[in-house]
């Protein structure tokens, strides 16, 4: 499943939300939350909002900042899409 | 579901162990405290700094030891408390464990659940918090679940002591039972069986007492790097082998977490009901025409043009009684008091600072009306929709998904915006989104506009306001169409967006952040446009006290050729615009001190006005609006492209959009002879 997951994200283009991927595998969107969690840990996901709140730090304007950043957001790392194009090879194979 | 009451005067005639597992705070403490009383021994595991509860109770003859173990998520040796609760299980093999779940929130819980079922050992479930379940709508069929699981399971409300008789007796009855253990245990993918059946045959014989081969061999295929280093000491011989397997099947952590997660869908799929509670219903509601890919562009589109009404019909009023109520009369009274001053004193005090700063300060009420708008469109969860139908444009654009992300900050300031570009990792995509970014129309830059337009366009300012930031994004998109084209490939990556739900929005909260971003903006009016309204009026002074034959004048008739193209008759609007290089805010400050405010009785906007034909403030706007960012904005762009070429290439390209649409406005209405 979190395979599936993580083909899902790294074979589109899009946004995705939480519910929505819910949706697609027919699972609860707490359950989405925690296989994201697990890929993140695994180093397949990233959390893109760990590097706003870093570049935050240095940011000349962040006192004037009209944007306070609270969405959580995550991106496929380089990992992640050499595993799921290993797994396509493998298929294909 | 029955009270517990301790029996600790009864006799034994044998005794078991039990221990507790559980995630934190699942209530895990509570069953052992209500359970053991005060027959609790309290200190600390062997070598190890985390905490070792152990407690007795005598339950129909039978004493039980009961060990309260660390609570942990997982099984994985992850951390010290994790070791210590799969060590107790495997060494010290208690006669049942008590697996202490949520049922609020059983998915989470479970995950502990299934690595316990694969330790072998018997598990009784305890379904705690079912009261706090029920209260959130969710109903646990228990026999649902105990058939599901084929372990027993026990409703239980620890923090009011019931059913923990039920579950102490249920793990009694466990332990003395005689029948085979059968649990539902999480599948591994068919594929990786092969390898997980080679690692097994190579450790079989070889794996320390008293650890389980299965349990040995899933463990290496997922990577637990204590299982590797036992099995490299106690098979050195296989390790080789399974070495060379586990760097093949690197990736097969996914598929067996992935068939827990499976496992865990399945379980409360079959088990949970839940009913839709409010908040959701409503939420999805809004979100079908929120994110609709039609109807979320409305919505959106609306929303901006909301925006802009309720700048001119809320805050316009008063940045106008501001200026003839406050700044002009004060302008007259200052001059009237600086009579007998120097000629030079009193222009500066009137024409420099009052004329500039006041006049800045003026368009106050537009700035806390976006910032309202703003917040609470943020603190309503709308933001995040926007976002999300945003991104089919992002495809147009072929942009990479990421890119929307610091593109969206522009809004607020184009700043954050081009700091925000750290997150996309590819250069080349990284150095066109910076490039993009001066396109979004910043706050300043739309308070500017914002404050003008009426003066041309009276009722249709709105209207005109909301047309020329759709014409912004539009370039916004054209331009990273002709990018894309030529450098990007059309590489495109998908994320996930946690969306929340839609809530009431805290006026508190929406109340600090605009005062915060008020706050600054006067700092910044306090200082730089001081000074640089300082600085535009020493040189709307020298030599000789005429504005008319200033060096700015001067610079201003050198440039007015190019003016003349886009309607700009008079030098004075082209050197605002130059000073809006420094902060956007510049050219009301530049306005104020070139057009003067001691013996008026208009506006600013208005004098302005009545120096252009519609055609040309449409083409002063468009320019305002397209112009090379502020100096920050470039300083930043410098420091994140590091490179001066691509800082160049960066003014160079905004400075020629803005010219040639500009230009391109004003031609094409003296062509339609509109405006003129």
């Amino acid at each position: 499943m979190l395979i599936d997951l993580l083909r899902l994200l790294a074979e589109s283009d899009c946004i995705h939300s939480v519910s929505t991927l819910a949706r697609d595998l027919h699972v609860s969107e707490e359950l989405v939350q925690l296989m994201i969690a697990e890929l993140t840990l695994q180093g397949y996901l990233q959390s893109v909002k760990n590097n706003c709140d870093y570049q935050c730090s240095s940011c000349p304007a962040r006192k004037m900042c009209a944007s306070r950043n609270t969405d959580k957001i995550w991106v496929v790392t380089q990992k992640g899409h050499r595993l799921i194009n290993l797994i396509n090879v493998k298929n294909l194979g | 579901m029955t009270e517990l009451k301790q029996n600790s005067s009864a006799h034994p005639r044998n005794s078991i162990t039990v221990a507790l597992a559980g995630q934190p705070n699942v209530g895990k403490s509570t069953v052992f405290n209500m359970l053991t009383g005060l027959n609790q021994h309290v200190g600390n595991w062997p070598g190890k700094t985390v905490e070792f509860k152990t407690g007795e109770l005598v339950l129909n003859e039978t004493l039980i030891h009961l060990v309260d173990l660390p609570g942990t998520y997982s099984l994985t040796a992850n951390s010290e408390e994790e070791r210590i609760a799969r060590d107790f299980i495997i060494r010290e093999k208690p006669d049942v464990v008590i697996a202490i779940v949520n049922a609020a929130l059983l998915e989470r819980n479970l995950y502990l659940v299934a690595e316990l079922l694969a330790l072998d050992v018997p598990i009784v479930l305890g379904l705690n918090m079912i009261d706090v379940a029920n209260q959130q709508g969710l109903r646990v069929e228990v026999n649902v679940l105990e058939a599901a699981l084929r372990v027993p399971v026990v409703p239980i409300i620890a923090s009011k002591n019931q059913g923990l008789m039920e579950l102490i007796e249920a793990a009694q009855n466990l332990a003395e039972s005689q029948v085979p253990l059968a649990p539902n245990r999480p599948d591994i993918r068919p594929e990786r069986r092969p390898v997980l059946e080679e690692i097994r045959t190579l450790i079989t014989g070889q794996v320390p007492q008293p650890y389980h081969e299965d349990w040995v061999a899933l463990k290496l295929l997922e990577g637990d790097s204590e299982v590797m280093e036992m099995v490299e000491r106690a098979a050195p011989k296989a390790w080789p082998r399974i070495q060379a397997l586990l760097s093949q099947h690197e990736d097969a952590i996914l598929d067996i977490t992935g068939g827990r997660y499976e496992w865990i869908a399945r379980m409360v799929r079959a088990a949970v009901v839940r009913p839709r509670p409010g908040p959701i219903v409503l939420t999805d509601r809004l979100d079908r025409i929120a994110t609709h890919p039609f109807w979320g562009l409305v919505l959106l589109l609306g929303i901006l043009g909301m925006v802009f009404w309720l700048t001119y019909h809320a805050a316009m009023p008063i940045v106008e009684w501001l200026d003839s109520a406050i700044f002009i009369p004060l302008a007259n009274v200052v001059s009237i008091a600086l009579a007998n001053a120097p000629l030079w004193f009193s222009s500066l005090v009137v024409d420099g600072l009052i004329g500039g700063v006041g006049t800045v300060l003026t368009f106050l009420p537009i700035l806390i009306v976006f910032f309202t708008v703003l917040g609470i469109l943020e603190d309503t969860g709308y933001l995040a929709r926007a976002a999300y139908v945003m991104d089919r444009f992002m495809h147009w654009m072929g942009l990479h998904g990421r890119s929307f992300l610091p593109l969206f900050l522009g809004f607020g300031c184009n700043i954050p915006a081009v700091m925000g570009t750290r997150i996309i990792e590819d250069r080349r995509a990284r150095l066109l989104t910076i490039l993009l970014v001066p396109l979004v129309p910043c706050t300043a830059r739309l308070a500017v506009v914002s404050f003008l337009t009426p003066a041309f366009f009276g009722t249709g300012a709105a209207l005109v306001t909301w047309l020329l930031v759709i014409g912004n994004l539009t370039l916004l998109v054209l331009v990273g169409i002709a990018i894309n084209r030529l450098l990007f490939k059309g590489a495109h990556t998908a994320f996930i967006m946690e969306i929340p739900l839609y809530h009431v929005p805290n006026a508190r909260t929406i109340g600090l952040y605009v005062w915060q971003n008020i706050l600054a903006f006067l700092k910044k009016a306090g200082v730089l446009i001081v000074l640089i309204s300082t600085i535009v009026w020493a040189f709307s002074w020298l030599p000789d006290g005429n504005v008319n034959n200033s060096l700015l004048a001067g610079l201003g008739r050198w440039l007015e050729p190019l003016g003349r193209l886009m309607g700009l008759n008079d030098w004075r609007l082209i050197v605002a615009l130059l000073t809006s290089f420094v902060a956007k805010e510049n050219t009301i400050a530049t306005l104020g001190v070139l057009y003067g405010m001691g013996e008026q009785s208009v506006g600013l906007a208005a004098r302005v006005g009545a120096t252009l034909t519609p055609a040309a403030g449409l083409s002063f706007l468009v320019v305002q609006m397209l112009f090379i960012p502020c100096v920050a904005t470039i300083a930043v762009i410098k420091q994140e492209t590091a490179s001066w070429k691509w800082t160049a290439f960066s003014v160079v390209l905004l400075l020629a959009i803005s010219l040639i649409v500009g230009v391109g406005v004003y031609q094409l209405a003296a062509l339609l002879n509109w405006g003129m």
